[in-house]
């Protein structure tokens, strides 16, 4: 598909060039359901406008929704098979190892936000390995599991990296304490 | 009341608030991004052009002043003459007409007159309150700035009034481009033929923009340029849930897909209990409150106005 079509369906879904996936499907959903059931925003331009065209309008939305979700699928594939190959690579999920695959699969943090309703603030603590701003244990799991899945990471083993290194952080800071330092 | 000097500036700085219905909170947003504004440093001039009843001087706890537009049009004052202080530091007001000076009494010269006098005002930022109404001044006025807001209340009649009265400023907007190149007949003939011909449905815009650039070269670079320059900035103001909020995101996407242009959503207002008492008692909320969450939103939807930025909920 070229540059041109890509956008003019991007266009279609009210969104600028560059748009990734994430804000794809949201696009898609929140426009179906506008233009599928009763909405003050459409209802006063409904007289004028025939049932012909809200059709037609859903079909354009169904289609540009269905020709970026191919073309994305396709480099999805490859991304999957990359992903697996990152895997592989990588030795050791930290924040670093899993910001840089973020920015590989050209993900934004704020995109991960909104889709996950994770707080900005608290998902680039987790990459810049802002442990001690991190709040309870339970609630970083439970954020990373999130992250991987928006990666499509084995959330399993992103914990699991991760985790490590944040208790052997939050030991070496209790330990610190308990040299008798102030507290 | 010191006369501020005329000199020639861009259109750049004019925000008007026009937008069809009255009682949706237009003054109470454009005095409070005003006030924000002024806040900021920035000078800023706000102007009660809404010839249905000048209440913007109540909005920023002025009473009755000496000196209001209709000096301007019956005593051909200067407008910037008519610049009163507000007491809050960088921001001027001129008061509306309070009289029954009605908007059939202004002819088309002395609307032009103001029109050119706006632009002339010496200021960071120019705001217009435009009351309701769609009359051609009213109109008119709004196509001359460089930011157009548009208020709209969470209920289907401000929707409504809110896309009437934008088709036909950019309806207008059209025929004045056509005008300008001299060939108004183009634009209103393919009209006729529109409606007559069964081309589309003659309510939807956007079809007759598709229709009119298909006339011809230059009929389209006409119309690709008046919708390049006709953007509108949307505000909705007492939201009350989470439909509300996205209103703005729904709104933007039935302008873009029925009636052919852009919009940007600014942001919107929750509903605020104490700000009618605010209205009330003649207090600019604003400054009372400023860390209340009507202030926080006004502040974010004035920095969007700013940086060009808006509302990202998709």
């Amino acid at each position: 598909m070229d540059k041109d079509t890509q956008n003019r369906y991007l266009e279609i879904l009210e969104l600028p060039p560059g748009s990734s996936w994430l804000e794809i499907a949201r696009s898609y959903r929140s426009l179906k359901q506008l233009y599928s059931a009763p909405s003050i925003a459409v209802l006063p331009v409904e007289d004028e406008l025939t049932e012909l065209r809200r059709e037609e309008i859903i079909r354009q939305i169904d289609q540009a929704y269905g020709e970026l979700e191919n073309l994305y699928a396709s480099s999805r594939k490859n991304l999957e098979k990359n992903i697996k190959a990152i895997e592989q690579e990588i030795d050791f999920f930290n924040g670093l190892a899993l910001k840089a695959v973020r920015k590989r699969l050209n993900i934004e943090l704020r995109d991960i936000a909104t889709e996950t309703n994770i707080p900005l603030s608290h998902l680039k603590k987790i990459e810049n390995e802002e442990y001690g701003a991190l709040p309870l244990e339970i609630y970083v799991i439970g954020y990373l599991k999130n992250y991987a899945r928006c990666l499509s990471l084995d959330p399993k083993r992103v914990v699991a990296d991760y985790m490590k290194g944040y208790r052997r952080q939050v030991k070496k800071a209790s330990g610190a304490h308990g040299q008798g330092g102030t507290r | 009341m010191r006369p501020m000097k005329e000199s020639a500036v861009g259109n750049g700085r004019i925000w008007a608030v026009g937008g069809g219905k009255g009682g949706v909170g237009k003054s109470l947003v454009i005095s409070s991004i005003a006030i924000s504004l002024a806040l900021k440093g920035e000078k800023t001039v706000l102007i009660d052009a809404d010839f249905g009843g000048a209440n913007l001087h109540s909005f920023l706890g002025i009473s009755r002043p000496d000196r209001t537009l209709t000096d301007f049009f019956i005593k051909k004052t200067p407008l910037a003459e008519l610049v009163i202080d507000s007491s809050i530091p960088n921001l001027g007001l001129v008061v509306g007409v309070i009289s029954s000076f009605t908007p059939e009494n202004i002819n088309h010269a002395q609307k032009q007159k103001f029109l050119r006098h706006i632009q002339m005002l010496e200021a960071d930022a120019i705001l217009v309150d435009l009351g309701a109404g769609a009359s051609f001044n009213i109109i008119d006025t709004y196509l001359v700035a460089g930011k157009k807001l548009a208020v709209i209340l969470p209920e289907v009649t401000a929707i409504d009034n809110m896309y009437s009265f934008l088709k036909y400023a950019f309806f207008r907007k059209l025929v004045q481009a056509f005008s300008e190149k001299r060939i108004q007949y183009v634009i209103l003939d393919a009209y006729k033929e529109f409606k007559e011909g069964g081309q589309g449905n003659s309510g939807n815009l956007s079809q007759f923009i598709d229709y009119l650039q298909s006339l011809g070269p230059e009929a389209g670079q006409i119309v690709r340029q008046v919708l390049s320059d006709y953007e509108i900035h949307i505000i909705v103001n007492q939201a009350k849930s989470k439909q509300d909020i996205a209103l703005g995101d729904s709104v933007k996407s039935v302008c873009r897909k029925y009636l052919g242009f852009q919009s940007r959503y600014l942001g919107c207002l929750e509903h605020e209990e104490s700000v009618p008492a605010s209205i009330n008692s003649r207090q600019p909320f604003l400054l009372s409150n400023p860390s209340a969450r009507f202030s926080e939103e006004i502040a974010r939807i004035t920095n969007n106005l700013l940086q060009n930025e808006q509302v990202r909920l998709r």
